[in-house]
């Protein structure tokens, strides 16, 4: 429920963010300093910054660079809200992957129902999406939004892979 | 979980060398000109950059040690109902 509430309202500073600065830029300036934040509380508490490397690059890459590089580009064309919503396929793509790489998680009949309910309201945003603006723009937008939770399913899977092995 | 990989570590390398990389192709591609620095600039780096990716992501760590990814990624299906709501409010 922290998170929920966390993450809906960053959707919004976002775009705040995007009106006075390009989105890449903004999206290194948001990540960057955040990093450094956490190395620097880890040290202070007397731990070790020692960590997986592996794992902290595909993380970076997929999760970090790649998800919000996507998310911040496609934020510019498309409302704060629209973009949460299309963000909001990020279920459907882990439970696709986990299906595919994880071993235990099996593709049952109700996950392939929940699939095709997220694609149905996937359609939906994209129709209401090419109803602002210039539609070609707002949807190159959204699809770069719908795009981006790929890398943090990566991300998931990932770490889930991980902890197994662990 | 017996090894399990410090959630504040892995996060802050990852955002860190996630975060150079974007600054990396925002060099190449825009210019920081461009931005106007604004108090509600600021705002709008350092709000998600403390709460959304410092607090967040680590919380999200640590849950998906306890939790299934894809219950995980469900967190995501109930932002979208505030997130409109606070976009309709401001």
């Amino acid at each position: 429920m922290l998170l929920v509430g966390v993450w809906s309202s960053t959707w919004l500073a976002i775009k705040s963010d995007l009106e006075d600065c390009p989105p890449l830029l903004g999206a290194g300036m948001r990540f960057t300093p955040a990093g450094l934040v956490l190395l620097a509380i880890r040290v202070r508490r007397g731990g070790t910054v020692r960590t997986d490397r592996t794992l902290a690059i595909v993380l970076a890459l997929f999760q970090f660079a790649g998800t919000y590089g996507l998310v911040y580009c496609g934020e510019q064309r498309v409302t704060s809200g629209l973009a949460a919503v299309l963000f909001g396929a990020l279920p459907f793509y882990t439970a696709l992957l986990g299906a595919a790489i994880l071993p235990d998680v099996p593709l049952t009949r109700t996950l392939l129902g929940g699939i095709a309910l997220a694609i149905g309201g996937l359609a939906l945003a994209f129709a209401e999406s090419t109803g602002h603006g210039d539609a070609g723009r707002s949807l190159a937008g959204a699809a770069a939004v719908a795009a981006a939770p790929v890398g943090i399913a990566i991300g998931n899977v990932t770490l889930k892979l991980h902890g197994r092995r662990g | 979980m017996a090894g399990a990989v410090d959630a504040v570590g892995l996060n802050g390398w990852a955002m860190l060398t996630g975060g150079a990389t974007l600054l990396a192709v925002s060099a190449t591609r825009e210019r920081p000109a461009d931005v106007a620095w604004t108090p509600a600039t600021v705002g709008s780096i350092v709000y998600p950059s403390a709460i959304g990716s410092s607090l967040g992501f680590v919380v999200m760590t640590v849950l998906l040690r306890r939790i299934s990814a894809v219950a995980m990624s469900c967190v995501h299906l109930l932002v979208p109902f505030r997130a409109l709501a606070l976009g309709a409010a401001f």
